[in-house]
């Protein structure tokens, strides 16, 4: 058996991983909270659409009106998912009334004109406009003796592809956005996850099992075992939700949702893993200097102060996407996951920027688990107030 | 015998206050030692300088004649005063857990988890959470947490504290199965009696320093003290003048003396001929060994403290 021939140190870390794996992956508070995560992230994303597809146009007709209008409009319609329903009217003053009265949301006159009821509607417009000028488009080629096949021809659209040179142009409004869910997602998740790493080691500190465990192991062993589980039943979590929210897109299969490119949600994926272990790292270091969760809140205000600022850095990038400051922000390992995530998702970094800052924040991930470390096992033995970080570094050191 | 844990001159400092001062004791194997003193006299820093929860400053631990090592640390099984164990977890998941960080297969953490749940009576309760169990049980399952790897040393805090008397009978007993087996066992406690009837051996510890230690039998009959117990009819005054003697207690026709080890029991019996209904002769009980070991301590402070004025 392969886990027969791991060293004993990454043995026990395996073991201490895997009980963080089996009581919090199957604990009921998990599941439940997976179970609603996935729903609230599914209903999100359907119920705009659901709002949406719901709606159907009401189109009132007057005066002359080209043969073909009706059939093509609820091609139009189609198009961007919406329903059409068409009424026909035989005076114009009947048409108006209909408008005044709600029972249809534009009046077409004679094949020529829109009439609103309060103001217009540019999808409504565009959908319209676009049928009328199908149906003249086609009786124009009629009457020049041009046939469908020769039309669809005349008709091809032209591939127009698109390129973004230099590093930092955030026009694109899609990207923007699913920058700005990626980040909070990030935001969400690492606190979330390296909260649950904080709480367990406080807990393990006031019920004594921390004892228990060091008398069988060293701390940095507990550490890193526990940070390694907790930190696979979140990515597991999230990656649930994710697949969830996958999944409903493409069930959906929606024109208006914007698309998440395959690297941004790699990155993503990778600057969860560096931006939990930093945090969680940090969170169980500091926990451990406390006897009680509400001791530990007020050890951590530092550190959740920094994930503020990643926070505050990523509103500073999207204004400046090429000032210093964003760049440095993007390499300072505390703000370096959430706001390199963003500048990923908007394409404003060049790909030598991520992997430097990716190994930048790896670097630092491993120097602070020495640290880390040291201030954990120093502090665990130690009961009572907080313990200052000082005392600690300097007695261990 | 030879021991198999010696502390050496062992020193701890918490900041500016001493935990452990020239700490120096020996743990034999096959016997139980009880481990004494007033609080805050360094039992429990003794036991995490033991396991290497904490490293000492100064001095020595040694496991079979070598320096103590990671690797013999995980021969040593711990049950620390208070929990210990995770609330919300199954009983069983928590022995193969901590068996299988001990070093043990899955499989055998599952086996000596079972036969250790089993043996304390906790088979029925295997499923259950811990913090579903009753005090009693919770302090047996930690004992089973610190048994489960089959340890040649295990160190208890406080074992006792908290049990009823007839759950003090089941651990009494299973700490003397497990000495007989032939591991080294110490344990901490406040309960002198329950100390002096059970160990082979004792330390007592103060000040951050053992002022006492080895076989307890060989203490007692060590000392220059001896105690009388009489009961007498009639007057007991003249109980009261018996030369070389000090009264430590009287209470009716019921007095305890001590007397020099020198004073011969038999002549003191005869003098008082005729009217003794009960007479004991005794070296000193392990609590007064304790009360003058801990009060002598505290004489040589004050004589100092007194020379320092």
């Amino acid at each position: 058996m392969w886990r027969a021939e791991l060293p004993e140190g990454w043995r026990r870390i395996w073991i201490v991983a895997l009980r963080e794996i089996r009581e919090r992956g199957g604990s009921r508070a998990y599941r439940i909270s997976t179970v609603l995560a996935v729903l609230l992230v599914v209903a999100v994303i359907l119920i705009p659409s659901l709002i949406r597809e719901s709606t159907t146009y009401h189109v009132g007709f007057t005066g002359a009106v080209p043969a073909g209008t009706v059939a093509e409009l609820e091609i139009q319609a189609g198009a961007v998912g919406h329903q059409l329903q068409t009424s026909r009217y035989a005076a114009l003053g009947q048409g108006e009334r209909a408008l005044r009265d709600k029972k249809i949301d534009v009046l077409l006159v004679d094949g020529s004109r829109l009439e609103w009821r309060t103001g217009s509607d540019s999808t409504l417009t565009a959908v319209i406009a676009n049928a009328l000028q199908a149906v003249h488009i086609r009786q124009q080629a009629d009457r020049l003796g041009i046939s469908v096949g020769q039309l669809a021809q005349l008709l091809v659209p032209v591939t127009l592809t698109s390129r973004t040179i230099g590093a930092a142009h955030t026009a694109d409004k899609d990207a923007n956005t699913v920058g700005f869910i990626a980040v909070g997602l990030l935001y969400v998740a690492i606190s979330f996850y390296a909260g649950f790493v904080l709480t367990g080691v406080v807990q393990e500190k006031a019920n004594r099992v921390a004892e228990v465990l060091l008398a069988r192991m060293p701390a940095r062993e507990v550490l890193a075992g526990k940070v390694l589980g907790i930190g696979a039943v979140g990515l597991g979590q999230f990656a649930l939700i994710a697949m969830a929210a996958a999944v409903t897109v493409q069930l959906m299969n929606h024109a208006d949702a914007p698309s998440i490119p395959a690297n941004v949600l790699g990155w993503t994926l990778l600057w969860f893993i560096l931006g939990y272990l930093f945090y969680s790292v940090l969170y169980a270091a500091l926990g451990a200097t406390t006897s009680r969760i509400e001791d530990a809140q007020s050890a951590i205000a530092p550190i959740t102060g920094l994930m503020l600022l990643s926070y505050l850095g990523v509103i500073y990038a999207e204004q400046n996407p090429d000032a210093a400051l964003t760049v440095v922000l993007s390499y300072f390992p505390p703000t370096a996951p959430i706001v390199m995530t963003y500048r990923v998702a908007v394409h404003a970094a060049p790909s030598w920027q991520v992997i430097t800052t990716a190994l930048v924040t790896a670097v630092a991930i491993w120097a602070l688990m020495r640290i880390a470390g040291r201030i954990y096992s120093g502090a665990l033995l130690r009961f009572g107030g907080r313990i200052p970080l000082r005392d600690l570094l300097r007695s261990s050191s | 015998m030879v021991a198999v844990l010696e502390l050496r001159d062992v020193s701890k400092r918490y900041g500016d206050v001493p935990a452990l001062s020239g700490c120096t004791f020996q743990v034999q194997p096959g016997r139980l030692t009880g481990f004494v003193g007033p609080n805050g006299a360094g039992k429990t820093t003794a036991m995490r300088v033991i396991l290497g929860l904490i490293t000492q400053d100064a001095g020595a631990v040694s496991w079979r004649g070598h320096p103590v090592s990671a690797a013999d640390r995980r021969r040593f099984g711990y049950m620390p005063e208070e929990r210990g164990l995770y609330p919300k977890m199954r009983v069983v998941d928590q022995l193969v857990f901590l068996g299988r960080l001990s070093g043990l297969p899955a499989a055998a953490a599952a086996r000596q988890a079972d036969r250790w749940l089993d043996a304390l009576g906790l088979g029925e309760r295997k499923a259950s959470r811990l913090d579903d169990l009753s005090h009693g049980n919770q302090q047996r399952v930690q004992l089973a947490a610190a048994l489960v790897h089959a340890p040649e040393l295990l160190v208890l805090d406080e074992p006792f504290s908290g049990l009823d008397p007839l759950a003090m009978d089941s651990m009494s007993a299973l700490l003397t199965d497990i000495a007989r087996a032939g591991a080294a066992v110490l344990f901490s406690s406040h309960q002198l009696d329950v100390v002096e009837h059970l160990c082979e051996d004792v330390v007592v510890i103060n000040a951050g320093h053992a002022v006492l230690s080895g076989d307890l039998g060989k203490i007692r009959d060590a000392t220059a003290d001896r105690y009388l117990e009489v009961t007498v009819t009639g007057d007991p005054d003249r109980l009261l003048c018996l030369t070389g003697a000090t009264v430590v207690g009287h209470d009716g026709d019921h007095v305890r003396l001590r007397v020099p080890r020198t004073v011969d029991p038999v002549g003191l019996l005869d003098r008082l001929r005729g009217d003794v209904v009960r007479f004991s002769y005794e070296p000193p009980s392990l609590s007064e060994l304790f009360r003058a070991a801990v009060a002598g301590e505290a004489a040589k402070v004050s004589e100092v403290s007194g020379v320092a004025c």
